[in-house]
């Protein structure tokens, strides 16, 4: 489990640290407040748990800067700068919790990753692996065929979570039945989809009794559905796993959010922990009207200060939320239409 | 001028007049008297070339009426329930409040424009849901077909942070 986050002079935080929910974490925020930036720091730290690669190599892999240059990750203040990252999560050591912390460390002239400084505990962090997944904002499930191999033949220019989040679909399925957990959460997706997924030949299906629909013909919000319904069977989220999904909302219809938001909010009762960014007003109000007082859920609202640094705040209860960009932005809609129908009155 | 409603204070400053509509105090000039018969909003202001009705109602539970945000069919039906009952009670009270009005004008009073303001301690996400269907249901503007003349203008619903932000001539406090 993710415990906590420190980060100095790092993409677009000067000085920032963040404690996680061990259940659901909700970010929001106004666009160039990091949120996906924090998601893919995350996830980079818990995937080399699994992939045994570099902290460094990792994070340009997933952020890709420009001629994978490190240092192009440092805050950019036009003097010399040093970046420190330090995440910090729980593991269970002889059934007592274990604090990890691991730290990264690179300058703006730090070229290669391999030049970063790893430090912390680097070598138990690895020997404790932590299962997780990064849904990005674009579907890449209509597109896997042939993705992966070209992927690994060929340096192509597409952050490394769009290769990740398909080989996490294409993992083979778990052995023995299906819990009675994971397959209430099947059935709930397999109702809005109405029908499963199946795989052939790199390519996924939608089952349905009218027939096998490939998914470059179904609507994107049914091949996010798909994509949860492949990685709920297949067991990559499970107990003690990191689900990270950023813009849930993107093309998905808003009758499906109840879906989405109930899944996620029954996987964190199951123990997996979720990061979810939104702009959506629709999803954050699905989240407050289905949480109930045992879920262990924070909105951390992400915001500029007066020096345009980037701070957070963290809430447990949606109507706490403050600063609240999506509830300011539609304030300021229901003002514009007051004013036109008052006709200047109260001015 | 000043007015107090539901432990709101509203100030008009230019206002020719603002009272407390429903008004039970038989000593007051502005003593309703049909209570028995009409529905009232709380307020009415008379400005010098508009009138503005004004319904105060702080809810406790403000999802009760998120229809649209329902988890299931059935709480989506109970909550449709209550938004259809608000609306109604909205409705009822401006009608009512708009023929007394029209009764108690003296004869060849020039008309003025009557504006709906409910003031619903409903989030911001909520407010465009709940005046579309009060707009449709007043009717608000020139609703009918052979209407020559508008019932109400306009109908808008504001929390109490919209109305301090959009009318920053008419400041709104809790007392």
């Amino acid at each position: 489990m993710l415990d906590h986050i420190k980060l100095e002079q790092f993409t677009a935080f000067e000085q920032f640290s963040l404690k996680f929910s061990p259940g659901l974490n909700v970010f929001i925020g106004e666009n160039s407040c990091g949120k996906t930036h924090l998601l893919k720091l995350v996830y980079a730290a818990c995937d080399i748990s699994t992939s045994q690669k570099s902290f460094a190599e990792k994070l340009n892999r997933v952020f890709l800067p420009s001629g994978e240059q490190i240092g192009r990750l440092v805050k950019r203040r036009g003097v010399s700068s040093k970046c420190n990252v330090e995440v910090t999560r729980i593991v269970q050591v002889d059934d007592q919790p274990k604090r990890l912390t691991l730290r990264l460390t690179f300058s703006n002239h730090t070229k290669e990753a391999a030049k970063a400084t790893e430090s912390g505990a680097r070598k138990s962090w690895r020997e404790h692996p932590l299962t997780s997944v990064y849904i990005p904002v674009k579907d890449m499930m209509a597109n896997a065929p042939g993705f992966r191999s070209l992927y690994s033949l060929r340096h192509i220019h597409f952050e490394e979570v769009y290769a990740d989040i398909i080989d996490r679909a294409f993992l083979g399925t778990l052995k023995g039945p299906t819990d009675k957990d994971r397959k209430r959460l099947l059935e709930i997706l397999q109702q809005s989809m109405e029908g499963k997924v199946i795989t052939r030949n790199e390519e996924f299906f939608l089952k349905s009794p009218q027939g096998e629909l490939e998914f470059t013909l179904l609507a994107e919000g049914i091949r996010k559905l798909g994509l949860l319904w492949v990685l709920i069977q297949n067991g990559t989220l499970l107990d003690g796993s990191v689900l990270l999904w950023d813009e849930p909302e993107a093309n998905l219809n808003p009758k499906l959010m109840r879906t989405v938001v109930q899944i996620l909010v029954e996987l964190q009762r199951l123990g997996v922990q979720v990061f979810v960014t939104t702009h959506n007003y629709n999803l954050l109000k699905e989240f407050d009207l289905q949480l109930e007082a045992k879920d262990q859920a924070l909105f951390h609202s992400l915001y500029r200060d007066e020096q345009r640094n980037v701070q957070v705040a963290s809430f447990t209860r949606y109507e706490e939320l403050q600063p609240n960009a999506i509830d300011d932005t539609l304030g300021q809609l229901a003002d514009r239409e007051i004013r036109q129908q008052m006709g200047g009155l109260g001015q | 001028m000043k007015v107090r409603a539901d432990g709101f204070e509203f100030e008009f400053p230019g206002a020719l007049d603002a009272f407390v509509f429903d008004e039970k105090d038989k000593s007051q000039p502005s003593f309703h008297g049909l209570s028995h018969a009409m529905r009232a909003v709380d307020l009415v202001v008379e400005l010098p070339n508009d009138t503005l009705f004004i319904e105060v109602k702080d809810f406790h539970a403000p999802d009760d009426y998120n229809f649209k945000a329902a988890a299931n069919d059935d709480e989506q039906g109970q909550r449709r329930e209550r938004m259809n009952h608000l609306r109604d009670v909205l409705v009822h009270k401006f009608r009512d409040t708009w023929l007394y009005r029209w009764s108690e004008r003296a004869a060849g009073t020039p008309d003025k424009p009557v504006r709906y303001l409910c003031v619903l301690s409903l989030d911001n996400g909520l407010l465009g849901t709940v005046r579309k269907e009060l707009h449709q249901a007043l009717p608000a503007g020139s609703a009918g077909p052979r209407w020559q003349r508008e019932l109400a203008t306009a109908c808008v619903v504001l929390n109490p942070q919209r109305w301090n932000s959009a009318f920053p001539a008419w400041p709104l406090n809790r007392y």
